[in-house]
C-alpha cells in the first residue's frame, strides 16, 4: 500500500538550488550597504518564490506526443466478452490510463443486456493475478517463445497422434484457427467443460436430429418448471436467463410469470421461485416422468412412460402443475428444463416441451446455444488414449482436467505419458504443471477474440490493455505452430498461406479482421461498428425442426434407485463456479448468497439431517463416497441449509485447488481452501455417501448468522392475490411521523434509489461490482470470521418463519428473501448527528457523505446506524501482492486503518455524470448515472435516480405503491426505497 | 467547619479519644515515614499492571483497533464500558466532598480526601478510553473546538461525544481544583512539620498559607463556592455520559430514564469503590479510629438506597420496553435477559440489585468483611451494567442479518487491567505524598469544643479533674 505514492515527488523549494544564476551572481557582487542588501534579498525572495512555483516534479517525463486516444485521467470503455465462464456475456472494459479497472455488462449486448454476475465482475482482478506466469516454460525452466516454438514444432512435425484439448470456444475465427491447426497436424480437437451439459445436446440429436443445446427464452414463458437447474445461478447462461426471468415478472405489465423449482439442494433460483419442492436427485427422473404422463393424459394421449411416481412430491401437486402447463393460455408459453447431465431425463424433458408446443416459442434450436460444447465422452476417450501411451503431442489450451474433472487423478498419471505435452496457459495450474512445455497465454482482456454464444450472434472482444507481462494469445500461438497466418470461415474452402519463417507474421488482430471482413460481416455491418458494439446479430425468429417422440425408449434409465445413505449433490457456487477463478480474493471472500459462508466449501445438510447426525453447524464431518471406481473421503465443515432435501449433502465444486492458488496459503492452515469434490462428479448416477462426525469443530467465516427476520417487516413479501387486491397496500401502511424540524431542502437533485425485491435473485453481482468500483479491501478469512467483512453492499438473506402449506417443519422448505442492503442515505441520518468531528455530513443532494480525512474513528456512527451498513477499517487492509493494486479505481480514495466507510452511492459516478451533462449543456437525463450495483444487476432490480425529477424511473417506482422504506417509524427517512416481492404461487 | 452543638447521644465521628495533635500525627505519618513492605508490594503490583497496560495500548495504537474483538455490529465494548465505569467511580468523590458538605454531613470529613483523590484518578482512567478507542487517536485533538487551520470545519456540537469532551474536562478541572483547595491547610501543616526539600515543595504547594483567621475565612468561602460549583457536576457529568446512549436510536440505548439512572448508578458504584479503598486503607495505615465503622455503615446505607434505585431503574426499563409496544425495544430487553449475553445480565442483576439488599440488616452493615465483599460485588456488577448496556444493545438491534456475538480479546482484558494499574499507582502515590485525611476538617468535627462542658458535667458527676489532654486540645484549636 505504501508503494502507491512512490512516483509522486514533491517539488523542491530550497532557494539555494532553485536560484537562477543571475541572482546568484548578484549575490556574489553584493555590497554591504543596507539598501543594496534589501534589494538583493527582495530579488532573491522573489526568485525563490518563482522557482518554487515553476519547479517541476523531477523524474516525471511528459509525453512528447500524446496518444491520440488517451487522455490521462479519463475513462475509456472497450467492448468485449466476459470469459469467466462459457456464457460469454457482453461486457465493457473500463480502462484508465491504459489499465482496465472495471468490467461492466454491455447494455446493448443481447447476452446479459448490461448485467453481469459476481464472477464476471471479478474477472478484472484475474488480469493482475500475481500467479500469472511471465515467460514460456520448457521443462520447468524459463525460455523464450522462439526456443519454445522450435521445440513444439519439432515435436509436432513427427507426431502422428496430435490431440488438442480446449475449453468451449464458440468464436468462428477461433474455431477456424483450431480447425486449421488440427488439419495441419491431423489433430483431433476435444472440448472439455468442467460441468458439461452434453446430455441436452445428445437428447436433441435423438428428438430433433440436431446435436445442439437450444437457446432458452425464459421471457416468453408464462410458467417455467425447472428440475434442479439453477439457471439463474450457474446453469448454462445465468445472467442472460436471470434478465429474461425478471422481464417476465414485471408487475407493471401483466401478471408475473411463474417459476416452479424442484431441487435437492437450495439454490438462488429455488430461493426466488414462486413454488419450490424438495426433490432428491434420485427422484428427478421419476418426477419428470410423472409430469410427462400427466401432461400426456391432459393432451389426450396415453401415458408415455412406465415408472413409479416420486415419493418426495405429492401426485396432486404434479397433477396441478400439469393442468397449469396445459391450460390453453399457456400453450407454447411454458418451459420445462432439468439440471444434471442425464440423457434419459433430458429426453423426457424434450418430450414434455414438445407436447406443450414450446419448441420455436420458448426453445430455439435454429439459433442454438453454443455456450457449452464439452463432450465428456470424448474427454474420457482422450484420457484412455493418453493412458495407453497413444498420444504423441497433447496441446492443452485453457482447461484444467487434472483438477476439474472426475478423473483428475487419472489425468495426473496419464498426461505425462504423452510423448510431448504443451499447455497454453497463463498460470501453472494442476494441468499445465504436468506439461513439458508451457506457452504463456494472455488474459482474455488482453486478447482479440470472437465468440458465438447463439448461432447467428457473433461477438467480438478487443483487448483492453497491452499484455501486462508480454506473452502471446493462444490463437496466435496455434497459428505459429501451424505455420499459418490466415484463416477463413469455418467450413468453407480453406485458403491457407504458410510462412517458412516459423512465426506468424501477422498479429492475430489482423487475422481476425480479415476473417471477419470476409466471412462474418454482412451487408450493413462494418468492422468498426462491430468492435464498438462488440457483436453482430444475425439471428432471426426462433424456430426448431419438428421433433419425434423417442423418449419412451430411454425412460427406464431416467428412474434411479434411491441410494443408501446420503445422496451427494455437487454444484457450482455463485462465487467460485467451477474453480478457475479460485485465486481471486474477491470471489473467495464473497459470501454464498444462501449460507453466507466465505473462503471455503462445506457439506450443506438439511436441519433434519444435522440433528439425525447429532451435529451442529461448524462441526467437521467426514463425507465418504464412491463414484464409479473413485472412492473419496472429504473433511468438510457441516453447514445447516434449510430447504434442502433430507439425506442429501450438497458440496460446492471449485475448491481444494492445490496449484496456482497463492491466496489459499494465507487463508488456511493447510494451504488449500476447501476440499476438491470433483472426483465425485458422476453425471449419470446418483452418488451415495456416508457421513460421520470427525469430532472437531471449525470456525466458519460467515457474514450473516441469523436466518430469521424475527417477524420484522424488513424484506417484505406479498402473495399475488394480496397484491391484486390492493397494489398500493404496502405504501399505505406507512404513516408519516410528526417532526419538529423543517428538514433538508434539496434545490437541485435529490438522489435516491429503488430496489425491487421482486427482481432480486441474490446473484451477488452487485456485491462484487461495488467492491471493484469502490476499492473495497479483502480482509481474509480470519477477519470475516470476526465479522469484519468490508462489503458496502451486503445481501441480506432471510428464511421465512411461516408454517409451510404442507404443515411440515418451517425449516424444511422455507421461503427465501434476498435484500440488498447498503447505506440508506437517511435524510435524518442518525450517524450524522453523533460524529464529534463532522466526518459524516449531509450533502445538498441528499447523500450521506463520509469524509475519510476527517474521520477519527470513534465508530459512534456505526453503532447508531440502525441498518448496520457502516464498515470500519480495523487494520490496514492492503493487498498482499502490490500487483493487485493496479485494479484500484483512481476516482475513489483508498482508506487506511482507523477510518469508517460505507456506501457513497457511487458519488464519483454522480459527479462524472453531472459534469458530462454540464459539458453538453443539457439537463441531466435519467439513467445517465448508474451506480455500480445498479449497473451490474442482471435483473435491473436496482434503479438509481433523481427523486426531484418526477419523471425519472426511480421517482416513478418510488410512487408505485409497492414501495416502502425500512424502519419508517424511526423517521430517519431513508433515500432508498424497497419494492415488496410478489410471489405468484399460482392461486390467481 | 463551624462548631455546632451536637447531641450527646450521637456517636463521635472519631473514636479512640484522640487529641488534635494525635490527628495531625496520624495523618502526616504516612507522608513522613518510609513506606512499609506492604506499600511497596502493592505499588509494584500496581506499577506492573500499569506497565502491561501501557505496552498493550501501545501495541493496539500501533497495530489498529482490530486487536480488539469488536466487529461490524458491535463497535464499542470494553472501551466504552471501561470509560463509563471509571467515570461512575469518579462520582462518589464529588458527591462526598461537595454535596455532603452542603448538606452538612460531617461524617464525610474522614473520607472525603481519599474519595476526591479517587475521583481524580478515576476520571484520568476514564479519559484514556475515549482517546484510545479512536481509530486514529493521534487526531484526538480534532474533537477540541479551537480556531484551527483545518479548513472551515469545526466540531459537531450536536454530537454527545463532544458533550462528553466538555463534561469530562469540566468535571476533571473542577474536581481537581476543589480537591486542591481542600488540601491547602493540610499541606501547610505538612510544610510546618517538614524539613529541607520537602519543606520547599510543600511550601510552594500550600501557597503561603499562614493559618490566619482571614485566610481561614476566605478559604471556607472558596470551599463553599466550589462545593456549589461542583454539585451540579455530580448530576451533569453522568447525565451527559448517559446521553451518548440516550440520544441514539438503538433500542436499549434510546431511553429517557438514562440520565437519572446513570447518575444513581454512578453514585452507587462510586460509593462501592470508596468503600473498597477505605476498608483497605483504614486497616493498612491504621485509620480505623478516623474511618470508623459508622462511616462504613453510612456508606453502606447509601449503597443500599442507590442499589435499590438502580434495581428500580432496571425494572422500569423492562416495563417501558413492554409498555412502549415497540417490538425492537421489547426484543432488546428480552434478549438481554435470555439472549446470548444473559450471563452478563444476571451477573449485573445479582451484584447490583440483590447483594445491596443485605444492607437492611444492621449486623451485616457493621461487618467489615461483609462490606468489603459487597463493595467488590457492586464494582463488578456496575462494570457489567455498562457492558450489558453497551454490548447487548448493539449486538442484536434492528437488522437480524447483522446480529453478531462479541468476544473480547486478551488485549482488551489487559487494557482494563492497565487502567486499574494506573488507578492504584496514582492512589498509592497519593497515600505517600499527600495527607490522606482532611485533618484540618476532621479537627473541626471533633468534640474538642465540648471538653469544657464535659468537664463541668463530669466534675459535677465524678469530680474528675480536667485532663491535660483537653487543655492541649484547646491550645491546638486556638493555634490552628
Amino acid at each position: 500500500m505504501n508503494d502507491r505514492f512512490d512516483n509522486i515527488i514533491l517539488p523542491d523549494n530550497t532557494p539555494d538550488e532553485a536560484m537562477p544564476p543571475e541572482i546568484a551572481r548578484e549575490f556574489e557582487r553584493v555590497s554591504a550597504s543596507r539598501r543594496r542588501f534589501m534589494q538583493v534579498s527582495g530579488l532573491a525572495a522573489l526568485g525563490a518564490v518563482v522557482a518554487g512555483c515553476t519547479a517541476q516534479p523531477r523524474h516525471v517525463v511528459p509525453q512528447v506526443k500524446r496518444d491520440a486516444e488517451i487522455t490521462p485521467g479519463a475513462s475509456y470503455w472497450y467492448a468485449g466478452n466476459c470469459q469467466a465462464c462459457s456464457a460469454n456475456c457482453g461486457v465493457l472494459h473500463k480502462t484508465r490510463d491504459g489499465r482496465p479497472i472495471k468490467v461492466e455488462g454491455n447494455p446493448i449486448h443481447p447476452v446479459g443486456q448490461g448485467g453481469l454476475c459476481a464472477k464476471g465482475q471479478a474477472f478484472v482482478l484475474d488480469l493482475y493475478d500475481p500467479e500469472r506466469i511471465k515467460t514460456p516454460l520448457f521443462g520447468g525452466k524459463q525460455t523464450s517463445f522462439k526456443a519454445l516454438d522450435t521445440e513444439v514444432m519439432a515435436a509436432l512435425k513427427d507426431a502422428k497422434n496430435v490431440r488438442l484439448l480446449t475449453s468451449t470456444q464458440s468464436g468462428p475465427a477461433t474455431r477456424s484457427v483450431i480447425d486449421e491447426f488440427c488439419k495441419k497436424y491431423s489433430a483431433k480437437h476435444v472440448v472439455h467443460d468442467a460441468i458439461a451439459l452434453s446430455a441436452i445436446a445428445d437428447a436433441h440429436k435423438q428428438t430433433h436430429g440436431t446435436r445442439a443445446i437450444p437457446r432458452y427464452l425464459f421471457d416468453q414463458a408464462r410458467i417455467t418448471v425447472s428440475f434442479g437447474a439453477d439457471f439463474m445461478g450457474a446453469w448454462l447462461s445465468p445472467v442472460e436467463f436471470a434478465r429474461q426471468w425478471a422481464d417476465s415478472r414485471k408487475l407493471e405489465k401483466n401478471a408475473p410469470a411463474r417459476l416452479v423449482q424442484f431441487e435437492a439442494a437450495m439454490t438462488i433460483t429455488g430461493g426466488v421461485a414462486d413454488t419450490r419442492f424438495r426433490l432428491p436427485d434420485s427422484e428427478r427422473g421419476a418426477a419428470l416422468i410423472a409430469l410427462g404422463n400427466a401432461v400426456a393424459k391432459r393432451n389426450g394421449k396415453a401415458e408415455l412412460f412406465d415408472a413409479a411416481p416420486p415419493k418426495a412430491v405429492p401426485a396432486a401437486e404434479i397433477e396441478k402443475l400439469a393442468a397449469e402447463l396445459c391450460s390453453l393460455k399457456n400453450l407454447g408459453k411454458s418451459l420445462v428444463i432439468a439440471g444434471g447431465n442425464n440423457l434419459a431425463e433430458q429426453l423426457v424433458v424434450n418430450q414434455i416441451n414438445m407436447m406443450l408446443g414450446n419448441y420455436g416459442a420458448t426453445l430455439d434450436l435454429t439459433h442454438a446455444s453454443q455456450q457449452k460444447q464439452g463432450d465428456p465422452a470424448a474427454v474420457d476417450a482422450l484420457l484412455a488414449e493418453l493412458d495407453a501411451g497413444n498420444v504423441d503431442v497433447l496441446v492443452v489450451w485453457g482447461v484444467n482436467p487434472a483438477y476439474d474433472s472426475a478423473h483428475g487423478a487419472n489425468w495426473v498419471k496419464a498426461l505425462p505419458k504423452a510423448k510431448f505435452s504443451v499447455a497454453i496457459a497463463d498460470r501453472l495450474d494442476e494441468t499445465a504443471s504436468l506439461c513439458k512445455a508451457v506457452a504463456t497465454d494472455l488474459h482474455p482482456m488482453e486478447c482479440w477474440r470472437d465468440h458465438e454464444p447463439h448461432m447467428g450472434l457473433v461477438t467480438l472482444s478487443q483487448p483492453a490493455m497491452r499484455p501486462l507481462y508480454g506473452g502471446r494469445q493462444a490463437e496466435e500461438t496455434l497459428l505459429t505452430w501451424a505455420n499459418i497466418d490466415r484463416v477463413v470461415m469455418h467450413g468453407s474452402e480453406p485458403e491457407v498461406m504458410s510462412k517458412a519463417s516459423g512465426r506468424a507474421l501477422k498479429a492475430y488482430r489482423d487475422v481476425l479482421k480479415e476473417f471477419w471482413t470476409t466471412g462474418v460481416l454482412k451487408a450493413g455491418d462494418t468492422w468498426e461498428l462491430a468492435i464498438q458494439r462488440g457483436y453482430v446479430d444475425h439471428r432471426g425468429q426462433p424456430g426448431a425442426p419438428a421433433g419425434t417422440n423417442v423418449a419412451r425408449v430411454d425412460a427406464a434409465k431416467a428412474v434411479q434407485a434411491a441410494p443408501k445413505g446420503y445422496e451427494v449433490v455437487l454444484y457450482e457456487s455463485v462465487a467460485i463456479g467451477d474453480g478457475r477463478q479460485a485465486n481471486n480474493p474477491w470471489l473467495q471472500e464473497l459470501a454464498d448468497p444462501l449460507t453466507k459462508v466465505t473462503w471455503e466449501n462445506y457439506a450443506a445438510l438439511s436441519p433434519a439431517s444435522l440433528s439425525a447426525l447429532g451435529i451442529v453447524e461448524g462441526d467437521v464431518v467426514r463425507v465418504t463416497a464412491k463414484a464409479d471406481d473413485r472412492a473419496l473421503t472429504l473433511e468438510l465443515p457441516a453447514v445447516k441449509q434449510p430447504g434442502m432435501a433430507d439425506n442429501t449433502v450438497a458440496i460446492a465444486l471449485g475448491y481444494g485447488r492445490t496449484k496456482a492458488c497463492k491466496i489459499a496459503q494465507a487463508n488456511s492452515t493447510s494451504g488449500v481452501i476447501g476440499a476438491n469434490a470433483y472426483p465425485l462428479l458422476s453425471p449419470n448416477a446418483v452418488v451415495a455417501a456416508t457421513i460421520a462426525a470427525a469430532g472437531r469443530k471449525t470456525v466458519l467465516a460467515m457474514t450473516q448468522t441469523h436466518d430469521s427476520q424475527e417477524g420484522r417487516p424488513h424484506a417484505r413479501e406479498l402473495s399475488l392475490a394480496e397484491f391484486m387486491k390492493d397494489p398500493k397496500a404496502i405504501s399505505k401502511e406507512h404513516v408519516p411521523t410528526a417532526t419538529m424540524w423543517t428538514g433538508h431542502e434539496y434545490k437541485g437533485h435529490r438522489w435516491g434509489m429503488v430496489i425491487d425485491l421482486n427482481a432480486c435473485i441474490g446473484c451477488s453481482g452487485c456485491v462484487v461490482g461495488c467492491q471493484a468500483e469502490n476499492n473495497l479491501p479483502v480482509v481474509g478469512k480470519e477477519e470475516v470470521a470476526t465479522r469484519r467483512e468490508m462489503a458496502w453492499m451486503r445481501l441480506d438473506r432471510y428464511y421465512s418463519d411461516d408454517k409451510p402449506a404442507d404443515q411440515g417443519a418451517v425449516e424444511d422448505n422455507p421461503k427465501v428473501a434476498f435484500q440488498p442492503m447498503m447505506c440508506q442515505h437517511c435524510e435524518n441520518a442518525p450517524c450524522e448527528t453523533v460524529c464529534p468531528v463532522l466526518a459524516t455530513t449531509h450533502s445538498s443532494e441528499g447523500l450521506n457523505q463520509q469524509t475519510y480525512n476527517r474521520c477519527v474513528g470513534t465508530r459512534y456512527c456505526a453503532n447508531n446506524c440502525p441498518f448496520k451498513v457502516r464498515r470500519f477499517n480495523w487494520f490496514n487492509y492492503g493487498y498482499a501482492d502490490p500487483s493487485l493494486n493496479l485494479v484500484l479505481n483512481p476516482d475513489v480514495t483508498v482508506r487506511t486503518r482507523g477510518i469508517m466507510e460505507k456506501c457513497s452511492m457511487c458519488v464519483q459516478r454522480i459527479h462524472e455524470g453531472k459534469l458530462q451533462a454540464k459539458k453538453a449543456g443539457i439537463p441531466l437525463p435519467d439513467h445517465t448515472i448508474k451506480t455500480a450495483c445498479e449497473q451490474s444487476c442482471p435483473t435491473q432490480a436496482i434503479v438509481f435516480g433523481d427523486m426531484n425529477d418526477k419523471n425519472s424511473e426511480a421517482a416513478k417506482l418510488a410512487a408505485s405503491g409497492r414501495n416502502y422504506v425500512l424502519l419508517g417509524e424511526l423517521n430517519v427517512r431513508p433515500s432508498i426505497q424497497y419494492l415488496a416481492k410478489v410471489r405468484n404461487s399460482g392461486e390467481v | 467547619m463551624s462548631h455546632s452543638v451536637e447531641s450527646e447521644l450521637r456517636e463521635p465521628l472519631v473514636t479512640g479519644d484522640k487529641t488534635l495533635h494525635d490527628i495531625t500525627e496520624a495523618a502526616c505519618a504516612p507522608m513522613e515515614r518510609k513506606p512499609n513492605g506492604l506499600w511497596w508490594a502493592a505499588f509494584l503490583v500496581a506499577l506492573s499492571c500499569l506497565g502491561v497496560g501501557f505496552a498493550t495500548v501501545s501495541y493496539q495504537v500501533a497495530t489498529g483497533i482490530g486487536t480488539w474483538g469488536l466487529n461490524k455490529t458491535v463497535g464499542w465494548a470494553f472501551d466504552i464500558t471501561n470509560f463509563v465505569f471509571w467515570v461512575g467511580i469518579g462520582h462518589a468523590g464529588t458527591l462526598i466532598s461537595a454535596v455532603l458538605f452542603l448538606f452538612r454531613q460531617k461524617w464525610r470529613t474522614s473520607i472525603n480526601r481519599s474519595a476526591e483523590a479517587m475521583t481524580i484518578f478515576a476520571v484520568i482512567c476514564a479519559a484514556i478510553f475515549p482517546l484510545i478507542h479512536m481509530g486514529r487517536p493521534w487526531l484526538a485533538f480534532w474533537t477540541a473546538p479551537y480556531p484551527n487551520f483545518r479548513g472551515p470545519l469545526w466540531v459537531n456540537f450536536r454530537s454527545p461525544l463532544l458533550w462528553d469532551v466538555f463534561a469530562i474536562s469540566t468535571y476533571f478541572t473542577i474536581s481537581a481544583v476543589f480537591w486542591y483547595i481542600g488540601l491547602i491547610p493540610d499541606l501547610a501543616t505538612a510544610r510546618d512539620r517538614a524539613k529541607g526539600i520537602r519543606k520547599k515543595i510543600y511550601g510552594i504547594m500550600s501557597f503561603g498559607w499562614n493559618g490566619s483567621a482571614r485566610i481561614w475565612s476566605r478559604y471556607e468561602t472558596a470551599y463553599m463556592l466550589f462545593a456549589g460549583l461542583a454539585t451540579p457536576l455530580v448530576v451533569s457529568v453522568h447525565t451527559i455520559v448517559s446521553m451518548d446512549f440516550a440520544t441514539s436510536v438503538i433500542p436499549g440505548w434510546h431511553t429517557t430514564i438514562f440520565p437519572p439512572y446513570f447518575v444513581i448508578g454512578a453514585i452507587f458504584s462510586g460509593f462501592a469503590m470508596v468503600m473498597t479503598l477505605l476498608i483497605i486503607m483504614r486497616k493498612v495505615v491504621n485509620f480505623e479510629e478516623y474511618i470508623t465503622i459508622n462511616h462504613l455503615e453510612n456508606m453502606a446505607k447509601v449503597i443500599m438506597v442507590t442499589g435499590s434505585i438502580v434495581g428500580l431503574a432496571y425494572a422500569t426499563e423492562f416495563f417501558m420496553a413492554w409498555y412502549s409496544g415497540s417490538e425492537y425495544e421489547g426484543f432488546t430487553f428480552i434478549n438481554r435477559a435470555t439472549g446470548p449475553f444473559a450471563w452478563a445480565y444476571w451477573i449485573m442483576v445479582s451484584c447490583n440489585v440483590i447483594t445491596p439488599q443485605l444492607m437492611w440488616f444492621k449486623k451485616l452493615r457493621r461487618n467489615v468483611w461483609v462490606l468489603f465483599i459487597l463493595s467488590i460485588f457492586v464494582n463488578i456488577g456496575m462494570w457489567f451494567e455498562r457492558f450489558v448496556i453497551v454490548v447487548t444493545s448493539l449486538h442484536r438491534d434492528f437488522m437480524p442479518s447483522s446480529w453478531t456475538y462479541y468476544t473480547p480479546t486478551m488485549i482488551e482484558f489487559l487494557t482494563l487491567l492497565g487502567s486499574f494499574g494506573l488507578f492504584f499507582t496514582c492512589f498509592l502515590l497519593f497515600c505517600r505524598v499527600l495527607p490522606m485525611l482532611a485533618f484540618g476538617e476532621i479537627k473541626g468535627v471533633m468534640r474538642t469544643g465540648k471538653h469544657k462542658h464535659d468537664e463541668h458535667k463530669h466534675a459535677a458527676k465524678a469530680h474528675k479533674p480536667a485532663t491535660a489532654k483537653a487543655h492541649e486540645h484547646e491550645k491546638e484549636v486556638a493555634h490552628v
